[in-house]
């Protein structure tokens, strides 16, 4: 009986509610206006952040990423270090069950979206969705929309994160975007594709030049730079107190009944 | 039924030897291998492998994709040069790896069809391809960032990386001609 009720709560904890998204279009911010967008094929996405009880089941069941078992080359010694002593005992303490997951890797995000049959979301995917204010698909139709993320990134971190959806649904219907945590997506570091002498490509000097930003889709987008610059710096292996994720998927998930 | 028994116990046999072995895996692959990642990937005839059967020697490796007319060449003729540049003792411990970047399309007989016509000695050369998924990991543990775009064409940084005999990332070298000889030094050094 008492395994049943277990059972279930773990179940419940682990279903994670996801949106469809239809097939769109996304425009890089770093396209000029006259560029052709990016098609965004139709996929299915996390509502809210992966939170640290959803974490800790899936370490429970996959011991290969508890803290004293993680190889090193997969993350940084901060993994879930806001657990506490990296110990056998390392627990999320009550208050932060249901806030997201932190100090995770790109890696042991992966695991965790594979051990739900899932995947991290593009970043095209990623800022398509992010991309919509509470009424709008297009949320730069709304003057406040920027201004609010923006307000957002100037707060310093948070000693104890808030629970997973606080702020209100975008109009996907997808929550915590902003406002909460920075989430890790499949392809972070492939608008940088350059990092060598013989470059392949430019595009990172329109991200970070001043004067390469004039000919952006949308300059007044200075939150959007902020985030490609801040994935640019990141390692798989990185973890940090403000960096979660979320997950997707190209299967219609939003209809199973769990 | 005794028959029906038995097969259960082999098969538990079996399970329990696996988990062993995979034990016995993991606890001799270092910390900071790269033969740490999971996944199976196909080499150019069609075998399947895990990364940790390239134990044992040292390793040249790069992430290309076969149709490739820019980087990817002189990235071959580098690795090439370097294997050239080595004596045949020395390359008794060398391996040569090319991981493909665009999977879907370099299938084990298109890679196969590579290796013929850019004369890859296949003693020492494996080409390999994987899941989108395992492509973008691997990716991740050499710090190698590579972009899909249009045309099936993928912008990617242009490394070779050194691995030791355990899979520990030793050097990296930009893929350029200019580079063989310093990679051959560093290749002399672990």
């Amino acid at each position: 009986m008492i395994e049943t009720l277990i059972l279930t709560s773990l179940v419940v904890a682990m279903a994670q509610n996801m949106v469809a998204i239809p097939d769109g279009d996304y425009r890089p911010l770093y396209m000029s206006k006259d560029s052709p967008q990016t098609q965004v094929r139709a996929f299915s996405i996390d509502v809210r952040p992966v939170t640290n009880q959803q974490y800790l089941l899936f370490i429970a069941a996959n011991p290969r990423w508890k803290p004293q078992a993680i190889p090193q080359i997969f993350a940084e010694p901060q993994y879930l270090q806001h657990w506490g002593n990296k110990d056998k005992k390392s627990l999320p303490a009550k208050e932060q069950l249901n806030s997201p997951v932190i100090n995770v890797s790109w890696f042991a995000a992966q695991a965790y979206c594979r051990s739900q049959d899932k995947r991290l979301p593009s970043v095209a995917e990623w800022e398509r969705v992010a991309s919509a204010s509470e009424t709008h698909a297009d949320g730069s139709q709304e003057k406040s929309y920027h201004q609010r993320i923006l307000e957002w990134y100037g707060l310093p971190s948070r000693k104890q994160l808030p629970e997973v959806g606080g702020n209100a649904p975008n109009y996907w219907g997808v929550q915590d975007l902003h406002g909460l945590i920075w989430e890790w997506t499949e392809d972070f570091n492939s608008a940088l594709v350059s990092g060598e002498s013989r470059g392949d490509s430019n595009i990172d000097q329109r991200l970070f030049c001043a004067a390469g930003a004039q000919g952006a889709a949308d300059p007044s987008d200075y939150a959007a730079f902020m985030r490609f610059g801040f994935r640019s710096s990141l390692q798989a292996k990185f973890t940090l107190p403000n960096l979660g994720f979320r997950c997707a998927s190209s299967k219609d998930q939003t209809n199973e009944k769990i | 039924m005794k028959k029906f028994n038995l097969t259960i116990i082999f098969r538990l046999i079996g399970m329990a030897l696996l988990l062993v072995v995979s034990q016995v895996n993991s606890q001799t692959v270092p910390q900071n291998s790269i033969y740490q990642l999971n996944g199976t990937w196909l080499d150019q005839d069609g075998n399947k492998l895990a990364l940790n059967s390239f134990s044992g020697k040292k390793q040249v490796l790069s992430l290309i994709y076969t149709h490739c007319l820019h980087t990817c060449p002189t990235i071959v003729s580098t690795m090439q040069s370097i294997e050239h540049k080595l004596s045949d003792d020395e390359n008794q411990n060398v391996g040569y790896i090319l991981v493909s970047l665009t999977p879907d399309t370099d299938t084990p007989a298109v890679m196969r069809d590579f290796a013929i016509k850019r004369k890859l000695n296949m003693n020492r050369w494996t080409l390999l391809t994987g899941s989108a998924e395992d492509v973008r990991s691997l990716a991740m543990v050499l710090d190698v960032k590579y972009q899909n775009v249009a045309d099936n064409e993928v912008n990617h940084s242009n490394l070779i990386t050194g691995l030791d005999r355990q899979g520990r990332i030793k050097f990296q070298e930009i893929g350029v001609m200019d580079n063989a000889e310093k990679a051959v030094g560093q290749l002399k050094t672990f």
